[in-house]
């Protein structure tokens, strides 16, 4: 499979999930209020354990909702640099080397996947040892 | 016990509604959303197996009524 089809194909299950995920959420819902109606309607040992049943089928459709958004995030975002907090973080990190000046205190790499050097990472701040007395 | 068929068969009906919304997403279009299909065919089962359930509920309740009416008529109807 070519990049190009591969994204293809993952837009495509991106959008069916993110899809999934909203029709699971009410179907989750909407078993809840059945379990409920069913207790209430059916009252004897037997409508007690289809209600559990109910209330477990509401359970999971949450679980497989949650899990679609998750898949549907993920998809969305393949190099995990498209959220807002990666997006921060990323211009954190440009800002601090594009700051970072020959001082003090060490170097730590950054998220290019480059060689830390002494050129290269983010500059922690620290304070200048004290002047001769 | 008496159950209350009209309430079960709506029951039945709103189960059968929310399964055809899930039926209506269809199969996942790839690979990456297996797990989530499964699980979606296993809601899919369950639901239909509660609407079966609640069905057969109220048609036995309606049968009970049923009997439970014609011996009322029955004893209504001697001397």
């Amino acid at each position: 499979m070519t990049s190009a089809s591969r994204e293809s194909s993952d837009d495509g299950v991106g959008q069916w999930c993110a899809e999934a995920t909203q029709v699971l959420r009410d179907a989750a819902v909407r078993a809840g209020h059945l379990a409920a109606a069913v207790a209430t309607d059916w009252l004897d040992d037997n409508g007690r354990e289809w209600a559990e049943r109910m209330t477990t089928l509401r359970r999971e459709l949450a679980d497989t909702a949650h899990q679609a958004e998750e898949l549907a995030t993920r998809l969305r975002e393949p190099d995990g640099t498209d959220s807002e907090l990666g997006r921060a973080m990323a211009a954190a990190l440009r800002a601090a080397s594009a700051a970072a000046r020959p001082g003090t205190g060490p170097r730590l790499g950054d998220t290019s996947g480059s060689r830390v050097d002494d050129e290269h990472g983010v500059h922690i701040a620290q304070l200048p040892d004290a002047p001769p007395s | 016990m008496h159950l209350r068929p009209d309430r079960l068969r709506a029951h039945a009906a709103d189960t059968a509604d929310v399964a055809g919304a899930l039926e209506a997403l269809g199969r996942a279009p790839g690979p990456a959303a297996e797990r989530i299909d499964f699980a979606l065919r296993r809601a899919l089962r369950e639901l239909a197996e509660i609407e079966a359930a609640l069905r057969g509920a109220a048609a036995h309740a309606d049968a009970a009524d049923q009997t439970a009416a014609a011996v009322v008529a029955r004893l209504a109807s001697r001397p």
